[in-house]
């Protein structure tokens, strides 16, 4: 029986994959000029970070082209479910990235905090067969300057430059949502593809805090 | 060495199979989670009593020490606690309220919301040929600390027998907001540009924004209120300005007043803005 009972315990004791927190640190950001404060109707602020592979990413490079942003932590529950298998943001921006629509996910995550660092963002953006690039902005600097809240709290900027939505993802925080299912992101994108002002330019953003440093 | 039985080999077994496969007792099973605490973080029970004009069910929320859920509107963050109610025919359920939030504090992030226990009510009212059967009741939340984790439960509760006054129903109910009367002192004011409140008397006052409120007047950041002297008395003024798509909408808040009498939630209601002649 003391063997039954260790075998017990020692499957008991095996860490779920993905739960432990990262020891990696990112590298270093390139540079964030990000002084001016987003407003929906008014130029998004400009931004370079580095992604996970090192390369500096910035909004600026593309001008012309439509683009989202979507703050990210990967162990956030809301963002665990929006990028799981039956998750709205499953594919998404495969999807429109047909269309010419640049996806960029930001990480404000502190060092230390709860989904931050280079090798826990790396392994999601494999679990979650993501196709578009993960940012780090460990100081926060860049989800200061678009007041970004949770995780996902999602921007979308026009091929001017301009911020002409941000918000929410969808109406179903983790599924769940009453009334007709409305993907707010979806919905601008189809606006912006169609040359008309975006319908709903702001909603009020749910899921987790992004866990900013002090 | 002694040779293990088959009833310890079948008891060792279920018991793996026990803890592998059974989830914390909020965890919603449709979703993946962080971690697994042995303890709920979040537990609901259902209770009930009659009332003049039918029956008052109150969710009772205990959430574990150091989290916390959420009220309608969250704050920047958060998700609103929800229930979905199934009353036997012959009822309407009405909808989920509230009492006063609490706020919590993030680096800069707010929040509003519950931490302790908390009871959330709603009222059932007779539609017709009422059944004194079982209602169900399904909640979602999120509780949260540093990391937020959903839960869910689903629980019932019969119509038969409710008792008609509960003790802590009736000290939960005190929290509910309830509309300003002439000695609260409150005065609101809607212009075209936004809106003005004054409390007069309180030693302190917070607004807690509806999620329609906060979308509002986006920018505006707690606290809203500032205290001022007039005429000797304390006196708490906000003033907001509102973007035009909301012009002509009502818009709500609590605000807290805390003063000689205790804690006051008043529901607050800002007309549209008054239509040029």
């Amino acid at each position: 029986m003391l063997r039954i009972t260790t075998v017990l315990f020692t499957l008991l004791l095996i860490p779920g994959s993905g739960c432990s927190p990262s020891s990696a640190v990112a590298n270093t950001p390139a540079t964030t000029p990000t002084s001016p404060k987003a407003t929906v109707g008014e130029q998004a602020p400009d931004f370079t970070l580095n992604d996970l592979e090192g390369n500096a990413v910035s909004l600026a490079d593309y001008r012309g082209k439509t683009v989202v942003i979507e703050w990210f932590n990967p162990d956030c529950p809301f963002v665990k479910y929006a990028h799981g298998p039956k998750g709205p943001l499953r594919g998404l921006a495969s999807k429109h990235a047909d269309g010419g629509v640049i996806w960029l996910a930001i990480n404000s995550g502190a060092p230390g905090k709860q989904g931050a660092g280079l090798d826990r963002n790396k392994k999601a953006v494999t679990g979650y067969e993501m196709s578009h690039p993960v940012l780090l902005d460990e100081s926060g600097a860049v989800g200061r300057s678009y007041s970004a809240k949770t995780t996902p709290h999602m921007f979308v900027v026009n091929g001017e430059g301009v911020l002409v939505y941000a918000g929410a993802l969808d109406n179903a925080p983790l599924g769940n949502g009453s009334g007709a299912y409305i993907n707010h992101v979806d919905a601008a994108l189809s606006n912006l593809r169609e040359n008309k002002p975006v319908d709903t330019p702001s909603t009020k953003p749910y899921g987790c805090s992004v866990k900013y440093g002090a | 060495m002694r040779r293990v039985g088959t009833s310890e080999l079948v008891f060792a077994l279920v018991a793996l199979v026990l803890c592998v496969t059974v989830p914390s007792a909020t965890a919603d099973p449709s979703l993946p989670t962080g971690s697994q605490d042995v303890e709920p973080l979040v537990t609901m029970e259902a209770l009930g009593i009659s009332t003049a004009r039918g029956v008052r069910l109150g969710l009772s929320y205990q959430v574990a020490p150091g989290w916390h859920i959420y009220w309608a509107n969250p704050g920047d963050s958060g998700m609103a606690t929800s229930a979905e109610i199934s009353p036997p025919p012959g009822w309407e359920a009405g909808p989920l309220l509230f009492p006063g939030p609490h706020i919590f504090t993030s680096e800069e992030i707010v929040s509003y919301g519950y931490a302790g226990d908390v009871v959330l009510f709603v009222d059932l009212i007779p539609s017709g040929i009422a059944a004194l059967d079982d209602v169900s009741i399904t909640s979602r939340w999120l509780v949260c600390k540093e990391v937020c984790e959903p839960g869910s439960t689903t629980t019932t509760i019969s119509l038969r027998n409710l008792p008609e006054t509960q003790a802590t129903f009736t000290a939960s109910m005190s929290l509910l907001p309830r509309a300003p009367q002439p000695d609260d002192r409150v005065e609101v004011l809607r212009s075209a540009a936004g809106f003005e409140v004054t409390v007069r008397g309180a030693r302190q006052v917070t607004l807690f924004p509806t999620v329609e409120l906060d979308l509002a007047m986006s920018g505006e950041r707690p606290p809203f209120f500032r205290e001022e002297i007039v005429n000797s008395e304390a006196t708490h003024r906000m003033r907001a300005t509102v973007s035009t798509q909301f012009a002509q909408t009502e818009l709500q808040g609590i605000a807290r007043l805390e003063g000689e009498k205790g804690t006051t939630y008043l529901a607050l209601r800002i007309p549209p803005t008054p239509k040029e002649p």
